[in-house]
């Protein structure tokens, strides 16, 4: 059972006589920060080997990374099991660690001094790595003290430096972290719950520049509409432009990362523009570099975003042609621009339709069995509201069955009462349903003059009234002049119905 | 334990001990596959055995009957009601089987006519293998379309002189010019579009959608397949019922297609002396019976036998009331043309697509076959278009008028494209095309699609996609999208694998293609 232990204690003993090791190391880091004090990444890029070299760094930085992890884990496990045979390994793992630090810390300045890179969160970096290698070496030291001396002298400050080490690895990756992947990659998804706890700002307000949406409290998921009449002094530039730029091209030219010497993070430096000059010439897309970059085909080589980022979308290279060509002003509104595409919706944020409708599933159920209908969730989201269904048997959706349904009538937003057996008694009870979206009366008993009360339904988008006994010309104006409300049928007008034969069909 | 087994493997499954039945537990099975017939387990099974309250259960049962059967499969509870709100509730897909000619329809390429037969630049082929069809051919002579294009609409939308009805709703379109696919022989492309997977075997979208959402109305099934007169006979593809068929879904899923001649439905009609009670008691038994050998083996095929019973028991009721077009008024045969009231014409099924939407069936969907232009592209193409154009334009039209299209997603194309070059000899008049996988032109209308917009392009020779290239998966991510559904969300679990219509590949939503 002492076998290891001696091992070990022999294995030291002998390591312990070799300072030349640590002296090598040592200058081998102050050579580095010399390096990169004479020669700090400018932003030029430079296509030489050096380059190809500098692509490993992302790859070898992973060593130092893992291993100070496990480090202070064996270092615990040990202290436990007095005498396992993993004892002697920090030390060697600390070797490799620092070995791999000051080795990662060199493809990191060859990648940024030769790779174009420059800006402030490049530079913390390079030095962050530097400072990294160093503690691992003084760790490396300390660890060889520790081991002869133990608590005793200088081997105290072994325990205290390897934390310093981890916490400036921590510190370090994460800043690579961000030059790959943006400055908001952790906590862009991050739970609003968690990231309030944290003092973090709420998702999506990270670009101090772009307009904050105007907040509407008490409604969840009410929709961003940026293009709202009280937003028409808000400028294109800041609506369209800016925010596209944010997503797709800032993780490489911002402050923080300045590839090409191109910074689009103001207006004044995209129009002053980069190595390859001007990024926007003002009313000329073929002289502007950015829109030419943007527009090749994907695999081009001069293709931006480069690498695989995600490509602006076609509406946003829109916008950013239009912009262009009106003379990219940073100050036109957003009026200006009236045949530019509308943004598309938030995907997965929808307007809430109705209150949550999960209180009222079981009574829900129990009216859907009684009344020998159906109440179906629009979707999971529990505000999109529930339809009342009677294809599979609309004989049996009756006035009273509307009437039964009371209960529900705040999150009932569609009502598909095709071919039922309603008449305008029924309609009387619909019209207390005040968050009903889409009324469905195709082939009902319903007349003109049961339609008033719904005109109460503010909400009401859709009032299908096809093959109904509805007189249209009965129709009470409070219904046919809302705007925002499509009764159908439709006329032959507004449908261009138009059944003679084209012109063009003789053939 | 299962030592007896080996000598008799059968022993079990022929055992006829009343009420001692074997289990599926007792089978000589591998546990793998006992796991996966637990998991294939009905919610009634699962809810009665588990008796646990679950919130969730508690939504199940509200949905009724619009909860897909495979609540069992209770690692994808989200495929119990759409995931979000969804756009469309039905769709009806008029597909255009054997491959329509992008260049002669939707995929306008004027600089075309000036170059009538030149060689196709090798530059553009870029040494893609040709079909054994034309490889052989010594020049690939390019064909430009004899017929015109035209602009429409507000949108100024090119339409081709072979659709001047469909061009009057130029304007409810999204015109996709940029879809490609691998496959590029006619059974591998349109199992591909249809089911998304290139080998038979996996679900069409029709079942997925059936399958995510359920039917709106128990009376008919929630996937109708219609299959039309053709009115050119040459190159013909078949058509089988693996392209409409359930996959590893439950049967039930699948669709029914209504014949174009005879009875809509086979043997739906009770034959003579048989009166409606009779049938109904003779249901009523062999139910019984199933419902018997469930209990014991819980094998969700039975249930879904009987719930085909059953279905067919009510399509004796609903399906005649669905294929009586005597109510209709003029205003229908104004639109749909004269040859709607000929059953098993396009022009009919686009009615009958429209009377399904209507009674709320999820998915129609109407074959035209013959697309397969191999030769004698002008001629086919102007008999195939004028049969297919003011159907389809009836279709968007009366759709509109009923307040339907808000609701309902109508989607139009082939499988794949087709060449630029000739295949044989090339006439101005005469002349034929070849398969073509690196492009083709589909539209879509309706359900929160963009109205009168064109998406993707081609280059010069329409060969090959210079913008917004739509794969197939992406086009059913976003066909999936519209009805609410998040296609890496929508699986069912089979051979161990979380199955799903858009396969293994990455698909995205085509965001661009909505309003």
């Amino acid at each position: 059972m002492s076998e290891p232990a001696e091992f070990s204690h022999r294995a030291t003993r002998r390591r312990h006589h070799r300072p030349l090791a640590g002296i090598f190391w040592f200058s081998a880091i102050v050579l580095l920060a010399l390096l990169a004090l004479a020669f700090p990444p400018d932003g030029q890029q430079r296509t030489t080997l050096a380059q190809f070299f500098g692509r490993f760094h992302p790859l070898v930085v992973h060593f130092p990374v893992a291993l100070l992890f496990l480090i202070p884990v064996i270092e615990v496990y040990a202290l436990f099991r007095r005498g396992h045979a993993l004892r002697g390994a920090p030390a060697f793992l600390l070797w490799i660690a620092t070995a791999t630090a000051i080795l990662g810390t060199a493809l990191g300045w060859l990648l940024a001094r030769f790779g174009g890179y420059k800006g402030d969160l490049v530079i913390t970096h390079m030095w962050s790595g530097c400072l990294l290698a160093l503690l691992c070496l003084l760790a490396l030291l300390l660890r060889r003290r520790w081991e002869v001396d133990g608590l005793y002298g200088l081997g105290l400050l072994y325990a205290p430096v390897l934390l310093l080490a981890v916490g400036t690895m921590v510190f370090t990756a994460h800043q690579g972290g961000q030059l790959i992947y943006g400055d908001n990659y952790l906590i862009e998804y991050m739970p609003p719950k968690l990231r309030s706890l944290l003092g973090l700002p709420a998702a999506g307000a990270t670009l101090k520049s772009a307009p904050q949406p105007p907040s509407t409290p008490g409604a969840p998921g009410a929709v961003n509409r940026e293009d709202s009449k009280q937003d028409t002094k808000v400028s294109f530039y800041e609506a369209r432009i800016m925010p596209a730029l944010d997503r797709t091209c800032l993780s490489c030219h911002s402050p923080k990362k300045t590839k090409g010497g191109l910074r689009l993070d103001t207006y004044a430096l995209m129009m002053k523009g980069g190595d390859s000059g001007p990024a926007v010439v003002a009313g000329n897309l073929d002289d502007s570099e950015l829109y030419r970059r943007i527009t090749l085909p994907h695999d081009d080589e001069e293709f931006m975003p480069g690498g695989n980022k995600k490509p602006l979308s076609a509406t946003e290279t829109k916008w950013i042609e239009l912009w262009i060509a009106a003379g990219a002003s940073e100050t036109a509104p957003l009026s200006e621009f009236s045949q530019a595409p509308a943004p598309p919706e938030k995907h997965g944020e929808a307007v809430a339709w109705a209150p949550d409708y999960r209180p009222k599933l079981d009574e829900a159920k129990a009216l859907a069995d009684r009344l020998g209908i159906r109440l179906v969730a629009r979707s999971q989201v529990p505000t999109d509201g529930l339809i009342v269904r009677t294809a599979s048997a609309p004989s049996h959706c009756t006035d009273d069955v509307l009437a039964a349904l009371a209960p529900l009538a705040d999150v009932i937003v569609e009502a598909e009462l095709a071919r039922t057996r309603i008449s305008d008694k029924g309609l009387a009870a619909v019209s207390s349903w005040k968050n009903l979206r889409h009324l469905d009366l195709t082939a009902t008993a319903v007349t003109a003059e049961g339609l008033r009360p719904v005109a109460e339904l503010t909400k009401l988008e859709t009032l299908n009234l096809t093959d109904s006994r509805v007189d249209a010309a009965k129709l009470p104006p409070i219904l046919t002049q809302r705007a925002g409300l499509a009764i159908y049928p439709l006329t032959q007008d507004d449908v261009g119905v138009d059944v003679a034969a084209p012109a063009a069909s003789a053939r | 334990m299962y030592a007896h087994d080996q000598h008799d493997p059968h022993a079990h499954l022929c055992s006829d001990h009343a009420g001692e039945g074997p289990t599926v537990w007792d089978l000589p099975v591998p546990l793998s596959l006992k796991r996966e017939w637990l998991q294939l387990e009905t919610r009634r099974h699962f809810l009665g055995r588990t008796g646990k309250a679950l919130a969730w259960a508690g939504l199940a049962s509200i949905l009724g009957k619009e909860m897909p059967r495979a609540f069992a499969n209770i690692t994808s509870r989200e495929s119990v009601v759409p995931h979000f709100a969804p756009k469309a509730k039905r769709a009806i897909y008029l597909f255009m089987a054997g491959a329509p000619s992008q260049i002669e329809t939707w995929d306008y390429k004027p600089m075309l006519a000036d170059l009538f037969d030149k060689d196709l630049p090798e530059s553009v082929r870029g040494g893609q293998v040709l079909t054994g069809m034309t490889a052989s051919q010594a020049r690939l002579p390019i064909a430009p379309s004899p017929f015109g294009f035209k602009q429409y609409g507000k949108s100024g939308m090119w339409v081709s002189d072979l659709f001047p009805w469909t061009a009057k709703v130029a304007d409810e379109l999204t015109v996709i010019k940029s879809l490609h696919t691998e496959a590029i022989n006619h059974e591998p492309a349109i199992l591909q579009i249809t089911t998304g997977n290139m080998f038979a075997g996996k679900p069409s979208l029709g079942s997925w959608l059936s399958y995510g959402l359920g039917a709106m109305n128990d009376e008919l099934p929630s996937f109708v397949v219609l299959t039309s007169k053709m009115p050119v006979t040459k190159n013909v593809q078949a058509l089988s019922n693996r392209l409409w068929s359930s996959g590893f879904l439950s049967p039930e899923h699948a669709a029914v297609t209504l014949r174009p001649g005879g009875d809509p439905v086979l043997y739906l009609q009770n034959p003579a002396g048989i009166d409606g009670e009779a049938r109904r008691a003779m249901i009523d038994g062999v139910n019984a019976l199933n419902r018997d050998l469930f209990e014991r083996v819980g094998d969700p095929e039975i249930n879904a036998r009987i719930a085909q019973y059953e279905m067919a028991f009510r399509m004796q009721t609903s399906v005649p009331e669905l294929t009586d077009v005597s109510k209709e008024p003029k205003s229908t045969w104004d639109l749909y043309g004269e040859k709607a009231k000929e059953r098993g014409t396009f022009a009919y099924n686009c009615l009958m697509a429209r009377r399904l939407a209507e009674r709320g069936v999820r998915f129609t969907q109407v074959f035209l076959r013959s697309w397969d232009t191999h030769g004698e592209v002008p001629e086919r193409l102007s008999a195939l278009c004028e049969d297919c154009d003011r159907p389809t334009y009836g279709l968007i039209t009366d759709l509109k008028r009923r307040g339907l299209l808000d609701d309902t997603l109508v989607i139009w194309g082939g499988e794949f494209g087709r060449t630029v070059y000739s295949q044989g000899g090339l006439k101005r008049d005469n002349y034929g095309r070849d398969h073509h996988p690196r492009c083709f032109s589909m539209w879509m209308a309706g359900a929160g699609v963009k109205r009168g917009f064109t998406y993707g392009e081609t280059d010069d020779f329409s060969y090959n996609i210079t913008k917004d290239p739509v794969h197939i998966r992406d086009l059913h991510a976003t066909i999936l999208h519209q009805f609410g559904l998040d296609h890496n969300k929508l699986t069912f679990k089979f051979q161990g694998l979380d199955q799903k219509m858009t396969g293994v590949l990455p698909a995205e939503v085509i965001y661009d293609l909505l309003a």
